[in-house]
């Protein structure tokens, strides 16, 4: 299956043969994730299905440079994440569905902190607040405590706090997780934007329809491996199914059998 | 580390935390209500109590001979009510009066003869009120007792200064300041010291598992930041408001004190007793690397929580192992002594103290200062590897770090040098502090509790949970006849020699009496019997004490050092283990016997029958059980006041033990080094 294994120099995420160990039980290592190797192009979409456990969190905090991996490396945008992660981390936007914000800072202080992290100079920071605030529509709550705001509304916040430094790789673990119609909506919304704006975005979900709807290409990853990574009619076509819920069961069962 | 970075975040959770109302009441609203509240409700409290016991008038019985005219003494109705029971001291018992004159027989003739009466006044000292009128009515007496003995003078023609030859005054010369500080010294440094604690304890949690519970912490990790950054950011944070918690403290208790004393001098001496600017500058200082200490400690603790809830847990029981020593200046005696101004946290408590009543020196100052800030580096190291442990900062299990979770621990045959190490240190720091409490506080008992409860108890604790092979790390194998003969050998010949060195060190070295004699108090051999004394002196140090030298220091050493710096290590960690230095050496070098014992042997059993043999026989020479002869040449070797030392026949058979004890052991280690290299056919 080494078919989508190709190093593209157009490609803003390159991934090759990520290995993440964990300690186990009785010392012996757990294997998070195996080999990962793939690529996500700019003005692609990828998303990461795989059951709970099969490695996607651990992966995608590998991409991001939250964590180390054991072995392998990461180029994120052209820069080698490994030698130098903080050139790689100013180019990635990271959101978690679990992620929640300051509670007794207002979205404004939130912005003003993160843009600081970036190393951002404060009138930067102040006018990409204006622009993002005005284009997600946050005005009204701008200058509110964050644990006074909505779900929908704190999860605005946090699309600002991503797009704040103008990343062209996005990594989103699960970015809808528990989220209703609406403010799933304004995430579905900000990923095709994105896209439109030629970024890379990977983004880890369980919702079949969503995965339809926004991937250019979908990866499947079970017990720490990735199983494919292919265009969802690709998929289909390979597994003789009609939508990506059976693909996905065809290539988990295919690998469970074996 | 970038400055900038780090004070980006250090602003933002200073904002963040100043927004929290638990931060603020904690760092402002406590101090600020707490001391005026305590003294403003403690001095009324004490004022109106004694108000209504003075407004009382207290209910009084007079009974015997003469009863009249001592009621006519108590006369004054402002302050007696005089009552008449057919059972006062039943009166007395109910409650129903609050003391009883009783006067003697032939009272009147007595008094008016010249010659002394004695007057009881019964009271019941349980109440407060019957307290009162009993000292009330011996006011009155002694008055009258000046009054009486005026006239006898008169009568006489004899000079009032007549009775009076002397006259002495008691004169306090500690000043006011010292007095005062004296008084306060007792307990404004274990507040204070809470206070600081409490006064970090929302930030550290809030700032670790808080942020893990909301999940930012992924979210700082993804920004270019590094995880130090991140921990000096937060720690300074905590380090701050701890500071800030601990002034406002300080500054509102001296603010309150000052009123207050101001107030019970009278107003013409306002502020005169106010504690001096220099000390409260001092306490302020040493306060400062306090405060980064158990910011320190609290934030390592903290970030192992990934709730805010668990954080609590956690740091609850590190907020009370803070007060403990906090609370020995409180203790009254204490002082900062050469090893209590090493011990964290105590120290600051005794080194305020001191300074209260200006007593401590400059280098106990610096003592202090230096040791709590070494403390507190060690416990920012700790806090700082913490931090860059993905397991914890994105830990999604609660608790200990992944890696030290017994389930995740390897099992072993044999603990690491490490292991070894730590259980070594963490038994003679249970003994430093808690042992040698326990020995002079329980004597005997005091020494069973020290060997099973500080030696064994932790060593197997550790050894259980560190997943090592206890067969192995403790050598419990059955020994061989010829290890088994050996020790005998050897331990029943060292049993002579050990006693003969301590004789020579004695002549080169002499023991302090007065430590001797202490020592043989504390221990109280004479009340018990002699089973018990050998059980606790002899066999539970030949368990416990073998246990942990011979078994795991040995085990966990062995493999990376030579055989004689094994020796060396367990032998001179044996014998500091006995405190006294003069005990120590001969300790340490019975110390290389029993390590030989078990080294040749491969058995602990062996080195406890060595242990057993020497204590032991010390115990009977000590308690005169030996045998008549027997108790006779030791006596003479050892008695106190020639310690001749042994004869040389005495000696010269003893030493051919040893020498034939250390043959067997060679012969049997060599049986056992070939069993082990040639496999069985």
């Amino acid at each position: 299956m080494d078919s989508f294994v190709t190093n593209r120099s157009g490609a803003l995420i390159q991934a090759e043969h990520l290995r993440k160990e964990f300690h186990g039980p009785g010392g012996k290592p757990i294997v998070a994730v195996a080999d990962a190797t793939f690529y996500v192009e700019a003005g692609e979409i990828f998303g990461l299905l795989g059951p709970n456990g099969a490695g996607k969190t651990t992966l995608l905090r590998m991409l991001a440079t939250i964590i180390t991996p054991t072995s392998g490396h990461r180029v994120i945008a052209g820069h080698p994440a490994d030698t130098s992660p903080n050139v790689a981390r100013r180019h990635v936007g990271f959101l978690s569905g679990n992620t929640r914000v300051y509670g007794r800072l207002t979205p404004r202080e939130v912005l003003r902190y993160f843009g600081q992290l970036y190393e951002m100079a404060l009138p930067a920071i102040a006018q990409r607040t204006e622009e993002l605030s005005s284009s997600l529509d946050m005005n009204s709550f701008l200058d509110r405590r964050c644990d006074t705001l909505s779900t929908g509304q704190t999860q605005k916040v946090s699309i600002a706090r991503v797009l704040l430094h103008d990343p062209d790789v996005l990594i989103l673990d699960e970015p809808t997780l528990g989220l209703d119609i609406m403010a799933r909506t304004t995430i579905l919304e900000f990923v095709q934007q994105a896209k439109r704006r030629n970024h890379s975005i990977i983004f880890s979900t369980h919702d079949m329809g969503e995965a339809e709807l926004l991937c250019d290409r979908i990866g499947i990853i079970f017990n720490g491996e990735i199983l494919c990574a292919s265009p969802l009619d690709e998929l289909m076509r390979q597994t003789q199914t009609t939508n990506l819920h059976d693909a996905f069961l065809a290539v988990i069962n295919r690998k469970a059998a074996a | 580390m970038r400055l900038r970075t780090v004070l980006v975040i250090f602003r933002k959770e200073v904002l963040d935390m100043l927004r929290d109302r638990r931060t603020l009441v904690a760092m402002i609203g406590i101090p600020l209500v707490l001391y005026p509240a305590l003294f403003v409700f403690g001095s009324q409290a004490a004022i109106m109590q004694q108000d209504k016991l003075d407004a009382a008038k207290s209910r009084v019985a007079v009974r015997g001979e003469g009863a009249e005219l001592v009621s006519s003494w108590l006369n004054d109705k402002e302050k007696y009510l005089l009552l008449d029971f057919s059972d006062p001291e039943a009166a007395l018992r109910n409650g129903k009066v609050d003391a009883i004159v009783e006067l003697p027989d032939g009272f009147l003739k007595l008094v008016n003869l010249g010659q002394t009466a004695k007057i009881n006044v019964r009271y019941d000292a349980s109440d407060t009120t019957s307290q009162e009128a009993s000292r009330r009515v011996v006011e009155t007496l002694n008055d009258q007792y000046d009054e009486l003995l005026k006239q006898r003078l008169t009568n006489a023609g004899l000079p009032e200064s007549f009775a009076r030859p002397l006259e002495v005054e008691k004169v306090n010369v500690a000043s006011a300041e010292k007095t005062t500080g004296a008084m306060l010294g007792l307990l404004m440094p274990l507040i204070m010291i809470v206070m600081v604690g409490v006064g970090a304890f929302y930030p550290a949690i809030d700032l670790t598992a808080g942020e893990k519970e909301r999940g930012t912490f992924e979210t700082l990790l993804s920004t270019p930041t590094q995880s130090l950054e991140i921990l000096a950011g937060k720690f300074l944070t905590v380090f701050s408001i701890a500071v800030i918690t601990g002034i406002t403290n300080l500054g509102s208790m001296v603010t309150t004190l000052a009123f207050q004393f101001a107030q019970l001098q009278g107003t013409d001496s306002e502020l005169a007793i106010s504690i001096p600017v220099g000390r409260v500058v001092l306490i302020f200082v040493s306060m400062i690397p306090l405060a980064f200490l158990i910011s320190a400690v609290m934030m390592s603790v903290a970030v192992l929580a990934r709730s805010f809830r668990e954080g609590q847990s956690l740091l609850t029981p590190v907020l009370i192992l803070i007060v403990f020593p906090a609370a020995l200046a409180t203790v009254p005696g204490t002082r900062l002594t050469a090893a209590t101004q090493l011990m964290p946290i105590a120290n600051f408590s005794l080194l305020f103290k001191e300074l209260m009543v200006s007593q401590a020196s400059i280098e106990a100052v610096l003592v202090v200062l230096i040791s709590t800030t070494v403390y507190a580096a060690i416990a920012l190291i700790i806090a700082a590897r913490m931090f860059q442990r993905e397991d914890v900062v994105l830990s999604v299990d609660a608790g200990l770090p992944i890696t030290l979770r017994r389930s995740m621990i390897p099992p072993r045959d044999v603990p690491t040098p490490g292991m070894s190490l730590f259980i070594l240190s963490l038994c003679l720091l249970l003994l430093f502090y808690a042992g040698s409490y326990i020995q002079a506080q329980f004597g005997l008992k005091g020494v069973a509790a020290t060997q099973w409860l500080l030696f064994l108890t932790p060593t197997l604790f550790v050894l259980w949970y560190a997943r090592v092979n206890l067969r192995n790390a403790l050598s419990l194998r059955i020994p061989s006849l010829g290890g088994f003969i050996g020790a005998l050998l050897l331990g029943a010949g060292w049993v002579v020699w050990s006693q003969q060195l301590s004789v020579w060190q004695d002549w080169v070295w002499p023991f302090p009496e007065a430590l001797a004699n202490e020592m043989a108090k504390l221990l109280q051999f004479e009340d018990a019997p002699l089973p018990i004394l050998l059980l606790v002196l002899a066999v539970s140090p030949a368990i416990c004490e073998e246990v942990l030298f011979r078994g795991a220091l040995m085990s966990g050493l062995r493999k990376s050092m030579p055989a004689w710096a094994l020796f060396l290590c367990v032998s001179i960690a044996f014998g500091v283990s006995h405190l006294v230095l003069q005990r120590m050496t001969i300790t340490a070098v019975s110390g290389i016997v029993l390590t030989y014992m078990v080294w040749r042997s491969g058995s602990l059993f062996t080195g406890m029958i060595g242990h057993v043999l020497v204590n032991g026989v010390a115990v009977l020479i000590q308690s005169q059980s030996l045998p008549p002869a027997a108790q006779e040449i030791a006596n003479t070797a050892l008695g106190s006041e020639h310690r001749a030392g042994f004869p040389l026949w005495l000696l010269g058979v003893t030493a051919v033990f040893c020498v034939m004890g250390v043959a067997a052991l060679e012969l049997s280690a060599k049986r056992r080094r070939a069993d082990l290299t040639d496999p069985p056919s």
